[in-house]
């Protein structure tokens, strides 16, 4: 199985400020209920370099890592691990582009691929990451009921 | 949410349909989250301002 999810959607803003508030700026727009901890004053940092870190740093200054940059290509594509909550050999990936629709309006292209992988691997492995899918189920059960935003 | 079948010597393990509907429904779920507020944030900062 190849499991893949894409979304896309267009933003008012020249691609390079697209790319820079989804990288260096991630902090000031990503769902803190997404995080590790959840906590008050997490910070959410991405090191903008091909193996660059993706981690949250909470108000005590315990770092928990979400990823690592596989790709590095400001403005236009960006592509990360990603393994929230997960061991970081069970990474799935992301690919985002950023493709100018002229001066003002950049087209962004969100790819999410391989989180099929639950379950790849040996079985103790496989057990922890059922128990992570199934801590972020009711994450996912409260958003539905929240509903309609 | 697993579903285990023998095939030879191995067993495999997979989610069932419903266990991978729910995570890809989560993952939209927060996908979606994620654009809504990026946009909000990215058209309503100076595009020369360091954020």
């Amino acid at each position: 199985m190849n499991t893949s999810l894409k979304m896309s959607f267009e933003v008012a803003c020249p691609a390079e400020h697209a790319f820079r508030t989804w990288t260096s700026g991630i902090g000031t727009w990503w769902p803190s209920d997404h995080t590790v901890t959840g906590g008050p004053g997490l910070e959410i940092i991405m090191q903008g370099r091909v193996g660059g870190r993706i981690y949250e740093r909470t108000a005590d200054g315990a770092e928990h890592d979400w990823g690592e940059v596989t790709v590095w290509g400001p403005p236009e594509q960006l592509a990360y691990l990603w393994y929230l909550r997960q061991d970081r050999a069970d990474a799935s990936e992301v690919a985002v582009r950023f493709v100018a629709q002229g001066a003002t309006v950049t087209r962004v292209e969100i790819e999410h691929r391989g989180w099929e992988r639950l379950g790849a691997a040996g079985e103790e492995r496989r057990a922890r990451n059922l128990a992570g899918w199934e801590a972020l189920l009711p994450h996912f059960q409260a958003a539905i009921a929240r509903g309609g935003d | 949410m697993v579903a285990e079948e023998a095939q030879g010597t191995r067993r495999i393990y997979r989610l069932q349909e419903q266990g991978m509907q729910a995570v890809q429904a989560y993952l939209e779920k927060v996908w979606g989250d994620a654009a809504v507020r990026f946009r909000l944030f990215a058209e309503n900062t100076d595009g020369s301002a360091k954020k």
